[in-house]
């Protein structure tokens, strides 16, 4: 069913390019996408496989009790605390937020993981962003981004209680 | 067609690939053969639903990219101020495809052509927070469309509240080349 909308919203958009832009940008477009896909498919299937083992080999009660739907605000600090210091790309990031809700942690708590995850990324801040921007930029947008993971769980658990 | 094989097995995948076989190897000594052949099937089958949804993904994204190019915001991004030029900040975080390597560069001509630090930062938060490529690319795949649809909606704000705790800095906090409102 997904699988089906997703492909359908790639035709409607690839028809729209096509209108507007012409038959050569939506080429250019496609071969970009298949490029990319080329590029991530034999990392993601590994990532993938790692992700599951881990998975297995953490035990799920500590997953559980400490970031699992139950947990509250210290389960969401915790999340935070740890999305701020994965150091890492999504290839890395995604799997592990996938392995931590098979092990029962809580949605609150992954959206958290990842939005600090996301704002904080400490590789994306020493390689890209202090070489680019400056420290004091960096600095600045930290500070302004220290509540941020704390609103989207704020956010998400309101949308969830109106959900169910 | 060889760059393209070097950079998809490159240095990542291969410290995947060793991280799979170690974890791997774990599995069947802890848990025994049976267990570690049902790991195996359940993620086999996991690759297996994500490949085409990944292509779809990444078509939706690329087809995005050509109808709403990022520099068409970065145009009105300059000259706007306030709450609007960071909500158009906000717009084009969203839609700005790519890694850090793409986005960044971008960062530093907005800052040049004189947007100001709330717009500048809310573009960052937006680009990292709700970037559509990252949400059709991994979470929609890997995570369902309900949970990308809640972290989307509850992200949607993060941008503009960034922006506008940026703009609490006093002036002389500032980098030099950074202007405090864009005004």
């Amino acid at each position: 069913m997904e699988l089906i909308a997703m492909w359908g919203l790639a035709v409607a958009l690839g028809g729209l390019v096509w209108l507007k832009r012409g038959p050569a940008e939506t080429m250019t477009a496609m071969r970009k996408a298949l490029d990319r896909c080329l590029r991530v498919m034999p990392r993601i299937a590994v990532a993938v496989l790692t992700a599951g083992f881990v998975g297995r080999l953490i035990p799920s009660d500590i997953v559980v009790q400490h970031i699992g739907p139950d947990s509250g605000l210290s389960g969401t600090l915790i999340a935070m605390l740890v999305g701020g210091f994965i150091p890492a790309g999504p290839i890395i990031s995604f799997p592990l937020v996938v392995v931590l809700s098979q092990a029962g942690a809580g949605t609150v708590q992954l959206i958290t993981l990842l939005t600090a995850w996301a704002v904080f990324a400490i590789h994306r801040i020493i390689i890209y962003e202090i070489p680019l921007m400056g420290l004091r930029f960096s600095t600045i947008r930290l500070v302004s981004s220290l509540p941020l993971p704390l609103i989207a769980a704020g956010l998400t658990s309101l949308m969830l209680s109106a959900i169910h | 067609m060889r760059a393209l094989a070097r950079e998809a097995f490159d240095k990542s995948f291969w410290i995947f690939a060793v991280a799979a076989l170690v974890t791997g190897i774990a599995c069947y000594l802890v848990f025994g053969a049976e267990s570690f052949g049902e790991a195996l099937t359940e993620d086999a089958t996991l690759v297996g639903f994500l490949v085409p949804k990944l292509g779809a993904a990444v078509l939706i994204a690329a087809f995005l990219q050509a109808l709403v190019p990022p520099s068409i915001f970065a145009k009105y991004m300059g000259s706007e101020t306030g709450l609007k030029g960071m909500a158009i900040a906000s717009a084009a975080g969203t839609v700005t495809p790519g890694g850090p390597m793409t986005s960044f560069p971008l960062v530093t001509m907005l800052r040049d052509s004189g947007t100001g630090i709330g717009a500048l930062v809310t573009y960052v938060t937006a680009w990292t927070t709700t970037g559509l490529q990252r949400v059709f690319m991994w979470e929609v795949p890997l995570m369902g469309p309900e949970f990308a649809t809640i972290r989307f909606l509850a992200s949607i704000p993060l941008g503009i509240v960034a922006g506008m705790l940026a703009r609490l800095f006093p002036a002389r906090a500032l980098p030099e080349t950074v202007k405090q409102a864009g005004e």
